[in-house]
This record gives structure tokens, C-alpha cells and sequence, in this order.
């Protein structure tokens, strides 16, 4: 299991966490494309390598952060809070 | 040979001098030592037969010493306790021990289904694809697994306890021999945290009694000197009867640790599962003896070298009277020499390899036992057991045989090398290589974690493992799953060519001992069939866990009422006082219904029903879930949530509302309130309580973090006494209290603060029954007391309490939405009649946009209707509306019968339901097909007076 650099409370073990799927996912307005609405509904990259993410402490402090991780290692590059633009990290294939 | 078995030797190796243990084998009365294993106790009373293989029937005896042993797999104790495939070699034998074996009829001994082995060619791999076809697999399937004999599952729940351990070290050494031992010292600097685990009652490994001797000590000496040492530095965790199972991501690593027998029976955890962090791994986990491949191979007395030294050592067991010895490395020389200064005839040691080192040869010339370079065994005899090996040379080239001698023997001790115990460090990502020089497995990189202990043996240069000569239908490779050499070459011409394929195909490696012992002889058959290097072909998954694990060990203590965690309402105990049938919905416990003496669960139902109805009903819901947002932003929060435009709710108002997914979908439903301009109060539906508070926390913190609010869940805080009825407002109004009640001043759809029987009091005026309904919300504390008072104001009135199940039924007759029963993940709020709200809010709210997609505003799509019938209705019928060409025109969401009229009612979704209200549809429920009429809910009041009273 991971262990996860909550940006509070430090390195918890992954059962302390949910999952929140991908980061800097932007709603778009109401006025968007019915494709553009439904790409934010469905659409997801799935990279090999970083991916940005979204994480929960639920059984700790109750705070969203988010997170980048390596799909492949399952490396974490960085821990970041929610609201903090994109770091930029290289890719490792 | 003394009365502690005909094969058990003067001296007793390392077991203590104890009084013999009565045990129990297939129904005979046996004798063992302490310290002894099942395995070396039956060895040491001459059982040769311990099992039958699965598929031929073929008798076979004790192979190995320990966790990799294929034959000897006993079915331990009986009833609700009993153990099938245990290892025998691992089973410590105590006092009234039961084992018996599940296969062979009439028995054990004489197995008449060894007439499967004589049409064996009738049976080879994968016959079962090919065969047993008509009419169905189905037909022969039980036959066939009782024939296999695998053994019999518990017949009752598991007695017995099992615990979990979660702990963190800085370094974990696997394997507590020597190097084991080695790598613990090291690492144990008094600061680190180091667990050691090792498989064995003692550590020190084979040092223990290989009569080996370190640093000038004998090993023993040596071994018990380094554990004391080791268990008295700080911070040091030893761990034996420990096997390290599995490894998980991150370096976790999973432990079972079986505790002693006497120790289980008297209240402590049968097994241990531990779960371990370790910053630094260490394996020292020993290797694997492998057999060598000829026909015949698998009789009982054929054992791994290894294994012979290790019960002639250690349990002072000879594995027979007149035993030869084959080997294609120097590890079985000194097997040779040790078994006979026991006092066992060594007919002769044949080694695979042409050059022999000088040191092999010196030490059989020293024990005057002949040496047969260049040979290897190419068949055996014996019909029961061993009773004759022939030897053969093998040509320049090694693909034929030349000048077979017969030895007659009853033990043939046999290595094909050592093949080292990887897996944890493969699980850990670890790529290995099969060496072809020396026919087993080596690690390729360097793993950051998981390290390999200094000291552990580098394989050696061996001969050839695979005998060119004979019948290869007649060659074991795997003895568990009865696969032969034959087996894996019809899997090659059938192109089932990949080692992958090679496995599932034939099945090799895939039984309980998981290819310990035949992982390196497939490579090798593979290699050899195809004309490629078997370090080419790559290799197969070494999966966890390394031992079986019990089931229990993993659950540990959450069986039983530990499953899951339950959680109580305030009135739990009156309600299971006062026959309260209490189930669970979600997590919590709730009174069904309040059944009285000599009632039916319908009659009950049926009765706190028509009371409501009739006279009043007292309910618990408490567990409505509560959520309170504080803050400036509070109601623009909230609005962003609501299909309803809460903008024009005025404080005192409720508003009943419904709560989208981003794609549209029906989340929950609620009421909402504002307290005060900064303070809004939801309700949700009881499942949904913690769920909807964080989908508020996550879109506060993740999407609008600038609205000044907080979410301040109440769930519990607050209990919830329903008194519904049309006697509710005379019952409501005995009560001390400074709310005035009266129609007027508490109109239907409001909510009233302050104080009942002292206690401060938020009241609602809502209905779910569509009775009229206060929801009395109080200080969880005070929710008993607020409920007796109420029940006993009540009781001239005919109030009864009432259960979930009533309820249900009344809001059926209502047609009140259920989400979850009547909605399901594609129901948007016009297919339940609520699309005119959602669209004429002007404000954006969650799954607003997605209303607005073609597929929601389909006219075709699932709406939800009432039915009416002469006959029951069941939930779950699915529907056809007259000529309709699909499969399925809906389904039965909701039923029951009314229950003033006893009606059969129901809500259902119907494709383009409102367009065929008036006609009617039929009901499917399996074969029963009725009939129904399609109404607009609800079947009761449908004006509303009842609760507007």
C-alpha cells in the first residue's frame, strides 16, 4: 500500500485516503458544447507515467489535496494543495 | 528399530526424550515423539503410503521435508475445525492428533481407481476439454471431484480466533538460518527496530542439525548461542512458526504465524496475520530441493536428498533400509555419507555430471559408497512402493542411455539443485534469470528493498536433471496435479507453447504447492522439447501467497457482529425491548416493525399501518441524517446543490428538494431550512448522511473555496421522534412546550424552534406517511424521554409505534419518492415528475447542464408511473405495454397493498410513462404474467388533506 504525504498531517498509510480521481479537471460553464460538458463528464487521460491527482485524508484531517504520481512506480513526485496550480515535473517512462 | 517405530534410529536427532505421543493416521493408532512433524512420525512407523495422486490414483509417500512437500497432504481433524491439505510435513504432532487421507476406495492402502492409471493414456492433459462433453460437464463434474480426493471444507462456521498485528520496523529478515541470523545481528544495533521471522519452531535452520560447524562450534551450539544473543538486543522482534506469505506494494509484507496447538485450544488466536512496513527487507529464505525427472519418479520412497538428511538428522527417522542416491550436484554427497554411518545401506550415489569434483569423490571413497558418474535413474519398480531403481549412463551427447544396472532398494534419495526461494523479492519487482548451468533461478538487479542476506549459497554448476530414456508419459513433473513430461510435450504440439500457456494447460505449478517443485523441470522439459535455451522461455508469476493462508486469518476479528460496525438510534433498547425486529438498513439497526405474540410480520405491519392511518404512529428517525452550513455564503452554497431554487426560501419554510450528481442523476433527497440568514439546515435520506456532507466538503474545498461557509454534519446530535396520525396534533399538544401546533400558526412545510418538555426542539411539519406529521427533532440525550412521554400522552388515543416496513407502505400509497428503490443510477428528476423545477431555476446547480444533453431530454425515456391491480404485484416484474416490439417496457420499483382498501398497488418505471396512464400493461414476474393499470400516483388522498390537516 502507499504511503501518502498528507500536506497536514505528513506520511499516512493509504487506507487513511480516498481516491478523488484526476486533478485540474475545470467545470466548464453552463454555456459550454454539449461535447465539451460531456469530455468533463467522461473523458480521461490515462497516462503512463505522471499523473495529477486528487486525494482525500478521510480518516485524518478531512482535507483535499492534490498529488502527482507515477502510474507505472507509484512514485509520488509531489504533494500540493488543493488550488495550487500544476507543478511542472518531467514524465519517466 | 525400537518401539518408537521401525524406522526410527537409536539416538534422536534433535526431538526431546519425552513420552510418545498417541496420534491417529487413516484410522490406525500410531506413535510419535514430541518435536516430531505427521510427516517424520509416519516415516519413523514405515507408512509409505500417505496419498494417492489426483488424477491416476498412483500411491505415493512423504517427497520433502517441509512447505514444498506434493504428496503427503492430510485432511487434519474434523467437524467445524478440520483442515483439508495439510502438509503433513509441517503439521507438529500432538497428543490425539487425527489425519486421514480423502482418497483411495475402499481405502488408502488398496485403491481400486489405480485402474486410472493403467488406461492412463485415456487421461492426459486437458482430457477434461475433450471429453466429458455430453450431455454436460455437470453430469460427471461431482463424481470426478470426489475421485480427486482433495478433501472436505469445515461443515461449520470456524470456532476458532484469529488475530491481525499491524507493525512498522526498520529492517525485516526473512528466514532465521544462518545467514538469516547473520543479517539480524547485523542489522540489530540496539536503536533499529528488526523483526525476524523464520518458518520453524527454532531458529538456526538447517545449522540446527546438519551436524555443519560454524566458527569452530558445532552448528547447534552455534545457532542457539545466536538466537539467545539476538533476543537479548533491544528493539529486536524473533518470530518462528512464521511464514513471510506475501509482499505489497511499498514494502509491506504479510506474516502468518500459526500458533502451537495446545496454545489455540486454550484460548489463544489460532493464527497471527501480521502486517509489516519494513524500511529494508532482507531474504534469507533458503532454496528449494528439486527432483530429477525419469519414469517412475514419483513412487513412495523416492524423496528429496535434502529431505533425507533432515529426518535422519533431525527426527532420527531413516527414510529406508538399502537407499541409492542420484544427484546432478555436490549437495547430496554429504546425504550419502550421512546415512551410512546410521547404520543405512548405500547401494550406490549416481551423479548426471561427467566431472565429479574431487572432494565429492574423496567423501564417498572415505564412506565406501560406489559412485556412478554419468548416470542417472531412468526408471523404478515397485507396484505398492519402491522396490527397485535402474541407473543409467548417460551417452557423450546426454540424449540417450546406455548399461542399465538394477539396484533393489526401498529409498531412492534424489537432487536436482537447489532452487532459491525468491518471491518476495519478485513480488517486489525483482526480475529473475534461470540459469541453464545450474538449472534454478537467480535474482538479475539489485532491488532498492528487498535484499538478498550475505551467506546465502550461489547456485552450482549441475548436471543434467532430465533423463533422455523411457516412457515420458510415465515422467512426473508435477506430482500434485499428475502432470507428465508427456503432458507438457502434447501442450507444445497443440502450440500452447508459452510457459504461461505451458501452465494452464497442462496445470503444472498450479496445485497447492504452487510449482515449488517443478517450476525448474518444466523450464527444463519446455527447453528441451522446443530446442531453445530454457533461460530463454522467461518464467512464471511467482504469486502470493507462499503458503495457503487461512480465511480467517486475513479477516482476523471482523466476523460475526464485528463485520461491520453498526450504529444504534437512541431508542435502540426500547425498541428491542418492545419487540422491535431489528434489521439492518445501511449501518443501521431499525425496528422493522414492533411484532406482537401470535402476530405474522404482514399482520403487523398491516396493523401499526392502519393505527397511523386511523388514529397516530410514533416512529423513530433518528437516523436522518442532519447537516447544518454556517456562513455568509451559506444559502448561495446550498443553491448550488438543489434542483429548487432556495433563493425564495423564507426562514420558518421548508423546502422538500432533490440533489443531483454532476451528470444529472438523483443523489438524494431532502429538506431544507433557513435557521437564519447565515445558517441553513439540510436533511437527507438516512443512507446518504455522510455522504452528502462530504460532496459539500469536496466541492467547498476543491471548488469553490472562496464562499464563506462551513458544514457542520448533526446527524447524531440531534434524535427525531415522527408522531404522525390525525390524532397527532391533540396527542402533540398535552406536552409542556412554548410552540403553538395549531394549523394556523404551523402550517404544513414549516418548521418551528423552540422548547418540548424542557428541551430545546426544532419541529417539523413533514410528511413521509402522508398523515399529518410532526417531526420532533431533540437533544439526542433527550430522545427517550421526549418518546415515553409521547407514547404514554398518546396511548388514549391509540398511538402504537411503528416500524420501517409500515412506513414504506404508507409512502407507497403516497407515491413519495424512494430514492435508490425508485431511482437508480440513470434517473434524472423529470422521469420522476420533477423536470419543471430543474429547468426553470435560472442559477447554475450541480448536474444542471447535463439535463440539458439529448439523452435526457429523450421522450422515450424510463418515468415513473403508479399501477394498480386485481393481484399481487411483485417488485422486480418487468412490464410490456401492448404492442411493443422491445424487450422490456420497465420495471416494478415499488409494491404492496393499500392500506385502507387492501388494494394491490405499486410504482414503477415505464418507458414514455405518463403518455400510458389509463391503459393498461402487463406484469412479468418469472412465468406469472398479470395484469395492471397505469395511474398517476398517489393511490391515497391525492389532494393532500391528510397531511395539510
Amino acid at each position: 500500500m502507499l504511503q501518502i504525504p498528507c500536506p497536514y498531517c505528513g506520511v499516512r498509510d493509504e487506507p487513511e485516503f480516498t481516491f478523488g480521481g484526476p486533478a485540474h479537471v475545470t467545470r466548464p460553464p453552463l454555456s459550454s458544447s454539449d461535447a465539451e460538458w460531456a469530455s468533463y463528464l467522461f473523458d480521461r487521460t490515462n497516462p503512463k507515467g505522471v499523473h495529477h491527482e486528487r486525494w482525500l485524508h478521510a480518516y485524518g484531517c478531512g482535507r483535499w489535496f492534490n498529488v502527482a504520481r507515477n502510474t507505472i512506480s507509484h512514485e509520488i513526485l509531489a504533494v500540493y494543495r488543493m488550488g495550487v496550480q500544476k507543478p511542472e515535473l518531467e514524465s519517466h517512462e | 528399530m525400537s518401539e518408537r517405530g521401525p524406522f526410527r534410529l537409536s539416538g534422536s536427532g534433535v526431538l526431546d526424550r519425552a513420552p510418545p505421543i498417541c496420534f491417529c493416521f487413516n484410522g490406525r493408532r500410531l506413535q510419535g515423539l514430541a518435536g516430531d512433524t505427521l510427516a517424520s512420525a509416519l516415516l519413523a512407523n514405515g507408512v509409505r503410503i500417505v496419498g494417492r495422486s489426483f488424477k491416476y490414483h498412483r500411491p505415493r509417500g512423504v517427497f520433502s521435508c517441509g512447505v514444498e512437500e506434493p504428496n503427503a497432504l492430510v485432511q487434519l481433524g474434523s467437524g467445524a475445525r478440520t483442515i483439508p491439505s495439510s502438509r503433513s510435513t509441517l503439521v507438529e504432532l500432538h497428543e490425539g492428533l487425527e489425519a486421514f487421507v480423502p482418497s483411495g476406495w475402499p481405502r488408502l492402502g488398496f485403491d481400486l481407481l489405480r485402474v486410472l492409471d493403467f488406461t492412463a493414456p485415456l487421461w492426459p492433459a486437458g482430457f477434461y476439454n475433450k471429453t466429458f462433453i455430453w450431455p454436460s460437464w455437470h453430469a460427471y463434474e461431482g463424481f470426478v471431484r470426489r475421485m480427486a480426493g482433495f478433501g472436505n471444507a469445515p461443515d461449520g462456521p470456524d470456532p476458532d480466533r484469529y488475530d491481525t498485528r499491524n507493525v512498522h520496523c526498520d529492517v525485516l529478515v526473512v528466514g532465521g538460518g544462518v545467514a538469516g541470523l547473520m543479517a539480524a545481528i547485523g542489522a540489530a544495533d540496539g536503536v533499529s527496530r528488526v523483526i525476524l521471522v523464520d518458518q520453524g519452531l527454532r531458529l538456526g535452520g538447517r545449522a540446527a542439525w546438519d551436524g555443519s560447524v560454524i566458527d569452530g562450534i558445532p552448528g547447534t551450539l552455534w545457532a542457539r548461542i545466536t538466537s539467545e544473543r539476538l533476543a537479548r538486543i533491544p528493539n529486536v522482534q524473533i518470530l518462528t512458526r512464521t511464514v513471510a506469505v506475501s509482499y505489497h506494494d511499498r514494502n509491506v509484507v504479510a506474516l502468518l504465524e500459526t500458533l502451537p496447538f495446545e496454545e489455540a485450544r486454550r484460548g489463544a488466536p489460532r493464527e497471527r496475520y501480521w502486517i509489516v512496513r519494513a524500511n529494508r527487507i532482507v531474504l534469507a529464505a533458503g532454496a528449494i530441493e528439486q527432483p530429477l525427472v525419469f519414469c517412475n519418479n514419483d513412487r513412495p520412497g523416492i524423496v528429496l536428498a535434502g529431505a533425507a538428511h533432515e529426518y535422519l538428522r533431525r527426527y532420527a527417522v531413516g527414510v529406508g533400509r538399502r537407499v541409492v542416491v542420484a544427484t546432478n550436484n555436490d549437495s547430496a554427497y554429504k546425504v550419502a555419507r550421512a546415512l551410512k554411518e546410521a547404520g543405512i545401506q548405500v547401494l550406490a550415489l549416481t551423479d548426471s555430471r561427467r566431472d565429479v569434483p574431487q572432494a565429492c569423490v574423496d567423501e564417498l571413497h572415505a564412506a565406501s559408497i560406489p559412485l556412478l558418474s554419468r548416470s542417472i535413474p531412468v526408471d523404478t519398480g515397485g507396484f505398492s512402493a519402491l522396490s527397485s531403481v535402474a541407473v543409467g549412463r548417460l551417452s557423450g551427447d546426454g540424449n540417450t542411455v546406455e548399461s542399465v544396472r538394477q539396484f533393489s532398494c526401498d529409498a531412492l534419495a534424489i537432487s536436482g539443485g537447489w532452487n532459491p526461494s525468491l518471491h518476495l523479492y519478485a513480488q517486489a519487482g525483482g526480475h529473475l534469470t534461470y540459469s541453464d548451468r545450474c538449472g534454478v533461478f537467480a535474482p538479475v538487479e539489485d532491488h532498492p528493498v528487498v535484499t538478498l542476506a550475505e551467506g546465502s549459497a550461489s547456485p552450482q554448476t549441475a548436471g543434467p536433471r532430465v533423463s533422455p530414456a523411457g516412457n515420458r508419459r510415465r515422467q512426473w513433473v508435477d506430482f500434485r496435479h499428475d502432470v507428465t513430461v508427456a503432458d507438457i510435450e502434447l501442450s507444445l504440439r497443440e502450440n500452447f507453447s508459452s510457459v504461461e500457456h505451458v501452465k494452464r494447460y497442462t496445470t503444472t505449478g498450479m496445485s497447492v504447492d504452487q510449482g515449488k517443485t517443478s517450476h525448474c523441470a518444466t523450464l527444463d522439459v519446455i527447453g528441451r522439447a522446443r530446442g531453445v535455451k530454457s533461460s530463454a522461455l522467461g518464467y512464471t508469476t511467482l504469486r502470493p501467497p507462499f503458503v495457503p493462508v487461512t480465511l480467517g486469518a486475513i479477516v482476523g476479528r471482523s466476523v460475526g457482529e464485528r463485520f461491520a460496525p453498526s450504529r444504534r438510534l437512541p431508542m435502540h433498547d426500547w425498541h428491542a425491548a418492545n419487540g422491535g425486529v431489528m434489521e439492518d438498513f445501511g449501518e443501521w439497526k431499525r425496528p422493522a416493525v414492533y411484532l406482537r405474540d401470535g402476530e405474522t410480520r404482514h399482520d403487523g405491519v398491516m396493523r401499526e399501518a392502519r393505527s397511523v392511518r386511523s388514529a397516530a404512529g410514533l416512529f423513530d428517525g433518528s437516523s436522518l441524517g442532519k447537516i447544518e452550513v454556517h456562513g455568509p455564503d451559506a444559502l448561495e452554497f446550498v443553491n448550488r446543490f438543489y434542483i429548487n431554487n432556495l433563493k425564495t426560501l423564507i426562514p420558518g419554510r421548508v423546502r422538500y428538494g432533490l440533489m443531483l450528481r454532476e451528470s444529472g442523476v438523483l443523489f438524494d433527497d431532502g429538506t431544507i431550512v433557513l435557521l437564519a440568514p447565515d445558517r441553513v439546515l439540510l436533511t437527507t435520506t438516512s443512507g446518504n448522511a455522510g455522504r452528502v456532507a462530504s460532496w459539500l466538503e469536496e466541492w467547498h474545498q476543491c471548488e469553490w473555496p472562496h464562499l464563506r461557509i462551513a458544514v457542520v454534519p448533526v446527524t447524531d446530535q440531534w434524535a427525531v421522534v415522527s408522531l404522525a396520525g390525525p390524532r397527532a396534533r391533540d396527542i402533540l399538544s398535552t406536552l409542556d412546550s412554548n410552540i403553538d401546533y395549531s394549523n394556523v400558526a404551523f402550517p404544513h412545510l414549516t418548521m418551528r424552534e423552540g422548547r418540548l418538555l424542557g428541551h430545546p426542539a426544532r419541529v417539523y411539519r413533514v410528511s413521509f406517511t402522508g398523515e399529518l406529521t410532526y417531526e420532533i427533532c431533540v437533544p439526542a440525550e433527550a430522545g427517550q424521554a421526549v418518546w415515553d412521554r409521547l407514547l404514554s400522552a398518546g396511548k388514549p388515543h391509540g398511538l402504537q409505534p411503528f416500524g420501517i416496513d409500515a412506513l414504506m407502505l404508507m409512502r407507497l400509497e403516497k407515491g413519495f419518492l424512494h430514492i435508490g428503490s425508485d431511482t437508480d443510477g440513470t434517473t434524472v428528476p423529470d422521469d420522476v415528475g420533477w423536470g419543471k423545477v430543474a429547468s426553470n431555476k435560472i442559477a447554475d446547480f450541480i448536474g444542471k447542464r447535463s439535463l440539458m444533453l439529448p439523452e435526457h431530454v429523450r421522450s422515450d425515456r424510463f418515468q415513473l408511473i403508479g399501477l394498480v391491480s386485481t393481484e399481487d404485484i411483485v417488485v422486480g416484474s418487468h412490464l410490456r405495454t401492448s404492442g411493443s416490439k422491445e424487450a422490456t417496457d420497465g420495471w416494478v420499483t415499488s409494491a404492496g397493498r393499500s392500506v385502507l382498501t387492501a388494494e394491490p398497488i405499486a410504482l414503477a418505471m415505464l418507458r414514455a410513462g405518463r403518455q400510458h396512464v389509463g391503459s393498461h400493461v402487463s406484469v412479468h414476474d418469472m412465468d406469472r404474467v398479470t395484469s395492471a393499470k397505469v395511474v398517476n400516483p398517489p393511490f391515497l388522498d391525492p389532494a393532500g388533506e391528510r397531511m395539510n390537516a
